[in-house]
């Protein structure tokens, strides 16, 4: 059968699905804002041997390193000419409740999004008082070294510490002394406070005497030998580490509980979690990390850098089902500008692609007519140890991570929108408090830092919450007032004047609207709807309030269903368009 | 009586059950998975409805499934289970262990290949061991071939002094039966393109001085023993079956050898500075090249000399390099015997007139100008553009005339500063002389990875 025989085929289905076109209204329920992805599950056992139990079963998802190389060439190569071949397109987001937000999940929990975090609880990211160090204050020889690290760029060693826990030491590259501690720790705050799960991240300052070293370890870098970990290589590494008062500074990062899985994929699913049921590239929460890391300019975010664990029930078995995966994002030590060895590369972080087909297309076909950001773009002067760090040159959706991460390609408006409401939330007091968690010896680099992060941060809230609507927070008040917070007003985008707000119902109705301290705003509502006499889910309760606030392109449209004066309005879901 | 034993039996399961969930044997032990769960209705308004858009995409789906379904499941698939297999087997240190050695990996080698379109390609093995015999002692190996007669090895040692002196040791063979003859002089056609091939040794040492920015001086002493005889490459005729049918006669040298002991010193005087400065700048090169045919009464021989000038401007300090150069080459023989025509004036293959084959155009002199554009689209790498106009001609340019000039142009990307030799890809043509019409009658494409020869 040739075309001409598919023609009427093809025409049939255009039509029908024309037609098939219809509102989809919101039901009558509460909002979603636990995902059953914490739920416990039985994974299939299998076989996986260890070293002390080569018939060991493990009744845990698969423990699968991640590919380091693959996870490069698959992303740069070929995902994108599979994805192009095969035609494939991304929607809308697919965990996303009705309110426009993301549930708490295994991936992801609602923090300072919500308003639940002080400048404090940000500084404190995912450490507990528990699992801070104090290593000024710590008796000698008590911090027990028990192995060497076993891969990775950097120098480091596992300590175990009695009332703490066990810690990965990391030292800072010799070249940039405190800059990768200060990535690491500021990244991870970072990350938690937007709703990440991630691990416990400190710069630690300690004398050397608390360091015992347990004999017979080894450690190996990337492409190197095992060697022997001896007190010797000990003292190479904490000779490259920058000191202060006769301390010496260190990353430590809390070792995470549970059963290691490897790092999860940005794209399709874990088949054998019960739970994992959406594909990743479309997560919100996914997709939005790519404008968090555009924040802090984490352009190292891919899968070796995150690591699933398996949460057992019970955990003196840590790979026995029944259980549950928690994702973590990992490993922000690469953040706030860092280098490569190579200046050439260095200088398009952030900006294209390793290989960036698109670019280098581009550059060839207009014969370099355009000069390119990463031509142009200069270490601020005295601040070297931020490399390319900086507000000036930030465009926030143009930013790429190092190579094509399949969530973040799929980012919407929508997504990216959802995480500016988020990032709203990083008051300047806790910027500043984000910054002084980097500890840096000079008090000019935490102003630095702080500015820059201050400035790409406005730069990320003009972009995304001046299109689609910045209102957030929207509930009903009393039962006949649907109220939210205009993060655009409280962020002060704009003159306080320029925000001229109008409400009405998609019928037409207007509808008053109030102003209130705090950059809120209250729509007051009539009833039309009895209290009773039709059913709750009726049709004829549905309705839909349209507010725009004069300064985003887009409005917010809240439905309700008017269940009468008694009970007044139920808001049953909000929608942000474009226009 | 039995209901008490039925919960005796539950409770003994229990007991049973617990007892079994507190030994490390319960971690093993088998157990139904639970199924996937199925998608939550997030935003309570069911799935999305189909669009016309999403039908309409169908048609370029079912179009491209073919590449798609090679693409997916044919490369991409068994390479995810491969790679990641392979790196959990730590395949790439070893496969870096393998192609490197020695504490500090200084020494190792590499596949390298090289692909001219209308030649036999080549593959082949760059090796290299750094700071061999003592810090700056630099010795590099390449090995190529391809069936059919195509063998190609080179041994260089290269001794760096300091930052400005060094001094380099080379020897070199190459066999190929596919080098490109068409006669000797200006209007040479394309239509009589025939093969030759080439057995040679070279041999030498060379002392470099690099004395001001990208300025050197170079001199050597070498020698160079050549065979030429009919060659062979697809359907083209041999050498002597063209010039049989009179197309061009024998050229001086063919179907013998020569042995020739060389004298040679290069002085280039650039003032531009490497990468990341700024290109702009100006470039002179002179060559003076004496050859002595080895074991002929009396004495024979030839001497190669020529210039070549060029302006660089980098139009905004960012890599975006416009250059224009003359180049002009001459060849004249020491004594009665003729120059073997492979030590003629020649231009093709390289710049400037790239859009040609190598040994394209042959005679006693050569002239050409450049226009050359090269601007950054990448990570060490290039786009480059060059359209030339030049040709060869008799002796110190005689019968040189506007009208006899040739067009020769070339695209292409090419990498810049990696290694010691660049990966390109250059795709270039050629024309006839204006005289005869100026058509474009040479079409070249280039792949070279890493190419010695």
């Amino acid at each position: 059968m040739g075309f001409d025989g598919l023609r009427p085929w093809l025409l049939g289905c255009l039509v029908l699905a024309a037609c098939a076109h219809e509102e989809r209204l919101f039901r009558l329920r509460e909002p979603i804002w636990r995902d059953g992805d914490l739920q416990s599950v039985t994974a299939r056992c299998h076989r996986e041997p260890t070293p002390k139990e080569p018939a060991h079963v493990s009744c845990a998802p698969e423990s699968v390193p991640a590919p380091l190389m693959w996870d490069g060439a698959d992303n740069l190569f070929f995902r994108p000419l599979s994805e192009s071949l095969g035609v494939v397109v991304g929607g809308e987001a697919v965990d996303v409740n009705s309110l426009d937000e993301v549930p708490d999940s295994a991936w992801f929990t609602n923090r300072i999004g919500r308003g639940l975090m002080t400048p404090e609880q940000v500084a404190l990211g995912a450490c507990t008082a528990a699992t801070l160090l104090d290593g000024a204050d710590a008796s000698d020889e008590t911090w027990i070294i028990d192995k060497g690290k076993g891969d990775g760029s950097t120098d480091g060693f596992r300590v175990s510490i009695p009332g703490h826990g066990k810690y990965m030491f990391k030292a800072d590259d010799a070249d940039t002394p405190e800059h990768s501690s200060a990535a690491q720790t500021v990244g991870t705050k970072v990350y938690y406070a937007a709703g990440y799960y991630t691990s416990c991240e400190q710069v630690v300052e300690f004398r050397p005497s608390v360091l015992k070293l347990k004999p017979g370890l080894r450690w190996k870098h990337n492409f190197g030998d095992e060697e022997d970990f001896d007190r010797k290589a000990l003292e190479g590494v904490l000779a490259h580490c920058p000191k202060r008062d006769g301390l010496v500074r260190m990353q430590a990062s809390a070792w995470l509980s549970g059963y290691g899985l490897g790092g999860f994929q940005y794209q399709g699913t874990r088949v054998d979690d019960p739970n994992d049921v959406v594909p990743h590239e479309d997560r919100r929460e996914l997709r939005g990390k790519r404008l968090l890391d555009a924040w802090i300019d984490r352009y190292d975010d891919r899968r070796g850098n995150t690591l699933d664990m398996w949460m057992a029930d019970r955990p003196t078995a840590p790979d026995a089902s029944p259980g549950h995966v928690i994702h973590n994002s990992l490993d922000t030590s690469e953040a706030l500008g860092s280098l490569w060895a190579w200046d050439p590369v260095s200088r398009r972080l952030g900006y294209s692609y390793l290989v960036d087909w698109g670019d280098m297309a581009g550059d060839f076909v207009t014969f370099g007519a355009r000069v390119r950001t990463w031509e142009t773009v200069q270490t601020a002067p005295g601040k070297a140890l931020f490399a390319y760090f900086n507000v000036d040159d930030f465009v926030p959706d143009r930013w790429k991570s190092e190579y094509p991460i399949a969530a973040f390609s799929r980012m919407t408006e929508r997504d990216g929108a959802w995480m500016g409401r988020i990032l709203a939330r990083f008051t300047p007091e806790a910027v500043r408090t984000l910054a002084e968690t980097g500890k840096f010896s000079d008090p000019a680099n935490t102003d630095y830092l702080e500015r820059v992060l201050e400035g790409r941060l406005e730069k990320i809230l003009e972009r995304y919450l001046t299109r689609l609507s910045p209102i957030a927070d929207v509930h009903v008040e009393d039962g006949a007032r649907l109220c939210g917070v205009d993060l655009a007003e409280l962020r002060r985008l704009r003159d306080a004047a320029s925000f001229r707000y109008t409400a009405r119902r998609v019928d037409g109705a207007w509808l008053t609207v109030d102003r209130r301290p705090g950059a809120q705003v209250c729509v007051t509502l009539d009833h039309r709807a009895p209290d009773g006499g039709i059913p709750d889910a009726s049709p004829a309760r549905y309705v839909r309030v349209r507010i725009e606030d004069g300064v985003a392109q887009g409005p917010l449209v809240a439905h309700l269903y008017d269940l009468g004066p008694a009970r007044g309005y139920f808001l049953a879901g909000l929608e942000r368009p474009d226009r | 009586m039995r209901s008490h034993a039925v919960l005796l039996a539950v409770a003994l399961g229990l007991v049973s059950k617990a007892a079994r969930a507190d030994t490390p044997e319960a971690v093993s032990a088998p157990s139904q998975p639970s199924p996937k769960r199925a998608v939550p209705d997030f935003d309570g308004r069911g799935p999305e409805p189909t669009t016309a858009g999403d039908v309409a995409l169908w048609v370029p789906r079912v179009v491209l499934s073919p590449l798609y379904f090679v693409s997916e499941y044919v490369i991409r698939l068994p390479l995810s289970l491969a790679v990641p297999a392979a790196e959990r087997a730590d395949l790439p240190r070893k496969v870096y262990d393998f192609f490197t050695f020695g504490p500090e990996h200084k020494a190792g080698f590499a596949p390298v290949g090289y692909y001219d379109f209308g030649f036999n390609p080549s593959i082949g093995l760059y090796a290299f061991w750094n700071d061999a015999g003592f810090k700056g002692d630099d010795w590099h190996a390449h090995v190529e071939a391809w069936p059919t007669d195509w063998l190609a090895g080179s041994l260089t040692d290269h001794i760096q002094i300091d930052a400005h002196h060094a001094v380099q040791f080379r020897v070199e063979g190459i066999r190929r039966p596919d080098h490109v003859f068409y006669g000797i002089g200006p209007d040479t056609r394309q239509s009589s393109q025939s093969r030759y091939g080439e057995d040679v040794f070279n041999g030498g040492a060379t002392y470099e001085w690099r004395f001001w920015r990208a300025s050197r001086f170079q001199t050597g002493v070498g020698l160079r023993a050549a065979s030429l005889y009919d060659g062979h490459y697809g359907s083209d005729p041999s050498l002597t079956r063209e010039a049989a049918t009179h197309a061009f006669p024998l050229p001086p040298g063919f179907g013998g050898g020569y042995t020739a002991e060389s004298n040679r010193a290069v002085l280039i005087v650039d003032t531009r500075n490497p990468r990341p400065a700024p290109g702009s700048g100006l470039r002179a090169e002179l060559l003076g090249e004496q050859d002595s045919e080895v074991g002929h009464a009396p004495a024979s021989g030839w001497v190669r000399y020529g210039a070549s000038v060029g302006s660089y401007l980098d139009l905004n300090q960012r890599g975006r390099v416009i250059s224009l150069s003359v180049t002009t080459l001459f060849t004249d023989p020491l004594g009665d015997r003729p120059v073997p025509f492979t030590e003629l004036a020649s231009l093709g293959g390289d710049p400037p007139m790239r859009g040609y084959y190598p040994g394209r155009l042959v005679d006693r002199s050569a002239i050409a100008a450049m226009a050359h554009y090269m601007w950054p689209i990448g990570p060490w790498l290039d786009g480059t553009m060059r359209a030339a106009v030049g040709n060869v001609f008799d002796e110190h340019l005689q019968g040189f005339r506007p009208g006899r000039l040739r067009f020769s142009g070339d695209i292409g990307i090419s990498s810049v500063g990696v290694g010691e030799y660049p990966i390109e890809l250059i795709f270039g043509l050629g024309s006839e002389t204006f005289e005869q019409g100026a058509e474009i009658d040479s079409f070249r494409a280039t792949l070279a990875v890493n190419h010695g020869f």
